[in-house]
């Protein structure tokens, strides 16, 4: 009998099966292990995290590292992925034309529309003899922090005692029901504008409040900007992404200034080269996503994948060949793209000239590269593990192969067998025929590109909250006793939550993460899953379409599902139903019928031995 | 005699600045307050004030104020410690006029669920 170690170094996890493995070719297992990957997979700094993940499964088996007698560790597939973000439109708010950041306590209700002007200016009117004061003109008094809300109340008070016709006003201070409880006339009121100084005075603006639980009509449509301001037809169609970026608010500002408009420009954000045997597909980056996948499609083997000179999609694919080819010692010329996933996506994006600090959705092409080579240098690793261990270091076999023996202990298995991994830095896809041939394929876009995508559409700036997020559900803070979790089922606690927690969507982790954007849980909640859909869903089908016998993905009559990512509380049930819909029946795999559906590959590499 | 939702607050000084500012506050997140002079009780602290507030108020927020200190609880806490406490000595002019306009305004945020300031 004889100890005997599976180790599965993968993008972001290594894992360890322990085993007794007798003369009969008897297998009786003892223990597992997951540990962090360290370095990039591949590399002799794996090393770390391998006998780190080793020590712990002996420690769980009750063994101790004399007893270990081999190490079998997996070709790990020669693919690595990298991924990034670009944006390619932008959005320019020229000369301060209008104000849409929908304070949460504005005052007064109505539409005001009239001359701006400062309180100092109001001040001078008030000033002024009778026969000099246009009683006809309409004004919107603006009043910066400098003056409290008393005094602003008593001298629009007085303009209106003077028969002054003040229609509005806007604030910078959260005053605006503090100065609308205090006039002697309801008048729309827009406070918690940070920039204020940036209005252009003496220009013709148009403030509007909704009533409490409505959103603002006139501004927010541009027949009603163009009848305020006597637009002529051309400038409507200038005020349309005015009206378009003020929908759904409660209050909001237009100024009517000479070259105003909001601007949304699209960014040239590079071209990518699509290579195959005999053709080669151009696509701008700026066309989409959905251009570029269907560009894909349309190639029958994606040979090399380059981006255009000088532009970040240029620099990104040349940074991931550039690894690649420091791993396995090779010329770069010789690292090739296999694989490519864009999507489509948004950046919350603080606007150019924005008085309020207003921010808007830019859209955005997120896409993960991921490289192919013949080999990597799994011989450097096993070498220094060797040494550093004094235990025999074997290469055990492909990763592909390893992970359907592992499937294969899954109660309810036989062949032929199709398994699906689903990894942090790669989607993976296996099929095994009766004889046990296997065809296998490795895709970009996984676990690591959920998180970004989360990171950025939520705009958390976050990556450790993005990671939690993607993991766990969440749960908002109802008092400070209780939590309502988005199950609708509420938890309570012992003791009272902390005031930071008060009102505010939580992560449940293993403890309470505030969430403090103010971002609503059904938001949260939609955007997970649709990061989830766009690349797990889509890259499960691209995979087993690719694998399926005669690429038809209902040849292939059950799937398991393996992986890190197979443990999320979503992506296996948004999968099956997705395969579902091909008369396909899925699963998660349950390795050795207690590991869930991890441990596959490190598994086959116990059971490879005594074959 | 019907009496509206309000948050009690108790005063045990002249402290006229920082209260003005509680009760701006208040009533820029649109919530009505119910001031209440306790001179007799000028040696309770601000936080026991505060509580004996919030068992008078009907929407069981209080807010106790002292020379030197505000301090904010709410029923449900009697067993526990108060929401927030502060000790108005250790800020300067400027400070201490946004801390009590703050106070004032998550009081109310406290009755209507929404985050604090």
């Amino acid at each position: 009998m004889k100890l005997v170690a599976g180790v599965d170094i993968g993008n972001s996890s290594t894992e360890v099966c322990l085993a007794e493995v007798y003369d009969n070719g008897r297998l009786k297992f003892i223990s597992s292990s997951l540990v962090e990957t360290t370095g990039i997979k591949g590399t002799v700094n794996n090393v770390e995290g391998i006998i780190s993940g080793i020590e712990l499964a002996l420690k769980k088996g009750s063994r101790i590292i004399s007893e270990l007698k081999e190490i079998r560790i997996n070709e790990a597939a020669p693919v690595i992925g990298d991924t990034a973000m670009e944006t390619i439109t932008e959005t320019i708010i020229t000369e301060s034309t209008m104000i849409g950041h929908n304070p949460s306590t504005p005052g007064g209700v109505g539409l005001g529309v009239g001359e701006i002007i400062s309180l100092k200016q109001l001040k001078q009117l008030l000033n002024d003899s009778d026969e000099s004061i246009n009683y006809e003109e309409k004004y919107i008094v603006l009043a910066p922090q400098d003056y409290d809300y008393g005094t602003i109340a008593k001298y629009i008070n007085e303009g209106f005692n003077k028969g002054i016709k003040i229609t509005a006003a806007m604030l910078q201070k959260d005053e605006g029901v503090l100065v609308s409880n205090r006039l002697i006339k309801t008048i729309p009121i827009v406070d918690e504008i940070k920039f204020i100084e940036k209005v252009q005075l003496n220009t013709m603006g148009a403030v509007e409040v909704a009533e409490s639980g409505y959103t603002i009509k006139t501004l927010s449509n541009p027949y009603g900007i163009a009848t305020i301001f006597s637009l002529n037809a051309e400038e409507t169609k200038n005020i349309v992404p005015v009206a378009k970026s003020l929908i759904g608010i409660r209050s909001a500002v237009v100024i009517k200034t000479p070259k105003g408009q909001v601007k949304e420009k699209v960014i040239p954000a590079g071209t990518i080269y699509l290579k195959a045997k005999n053709q080669t597909e151009q696509v701008n980056l700026d066309e989409g996503a959905e251009k570029i996948m269907d560009a894909l499609v349309n190639l029958e083997e994606l040979d090399d994948v380059d981006g255009e000179a000088g532009t970040n999609i240029g620099g990104m694919i040349s940074n991931v060949k550039n690894t690649m080819a420091e791993l396995t010692n090779i010329d770069i010329r010789e690292a090739k793209i296999k694989d490519l996933l864009a999507i489509d996506t948004f950046l919350p994006v603080k606007v150019n000239g924005a008085l309020a600090g207003e921010t808007f959705l830019e859209k955005a092409v997120a896409v993960a590269a991921m490289v192919k080579t013949d080999r990597l240098p799994m011989l450097s690793i096993s070498a220094k593990l060797e040494k550093q261990l004094g235990i025999k270091v074997k290469i055990a076999g492909v990763e592909a192969v390893m992970a359907i023996m592992g499937a294969m202990t899954t109660p309810g298995m036989k062949l032929p067998l199709a398994i699906l991994d689903l990894g942090g830095g790669s989607t993976d896809a296996a099929l095994s025929d009766e004889k046990g041939i296997v065809k296998s394929i490795h895709l970009a876009g996984a676990g690591e590109l959920v998180t970004m995508l989360i990171n950025s559409e939520l705009d958390l700036k976050d990556r450790n909250l993005a990671e939690e997020i993607k993991k766990n559900p969440v749960a908002k803070v109802e008092s400070l006793f209780h939590i309502r979790m988005e199950n609708r089922e509420i938890k309570f606690f012992e003791k009272p939550l902390d005031a930071k927690y008060f009102g505010r969507n939580v992560v449940i982790g293993n403890e309470l993460l505030p969430i403090y954007k103010e971002i609503s849980m059904e938001k949260i909640i939609e955007v997970r899953r649709s990061a989830k859909e766009r690349i797990f869903v889509k890259n499960a089908i691209r995979a087993l379409s690719i694998i399926a016998p005669m690429n038809n993905i209902r040849n292939i009559s059950s799937v398991v599902i393996v992986g890190g990512s197979a443990l999320d509380f979503e992506i296996s049930d948004m999968i099956l139903k997705e395969l579902s819909k091909f008369k396909i029946v899925a699963g998660r795999g349950n390795i050795r019928a207690e590991e869930g559906p991890r441990n596959a590959v490190a598994t086959g590499l116990v059971i490879s031995s005594v074959l | 005699m019907y009496k509206r939702p309000s948050i009690t607050i108790n005063v045990i000084s002249k402290n006229k600045e920082a209260l003005k500012e509680i009760l701006a506050g208040i009533e820029e997140e649109e919530l009505y307050y119910e001031v209440s002079e306790c001179f007799e009780s000028f040696q309770m602290c601000a936080e026991a004030l505060a509580l004996k507030a919030a068992e008078a108020s009907n929407l069981e927020v209080g807010i106790g104020v002292t020379e030197d200190e505000i301090c904010v609880h709410v029923r449900k806490l009697r067993n526990y410690c108060s929401l927030f406490k502060f000790q108005l000595r250790n800020y300067d002019y400027r400070a201490y006029v946004e801390i009590s306009r703050c106070v004032g305004i998550n009081a109310a945020r406290y009755v209507k669920g929404v985050p604090f300031k």
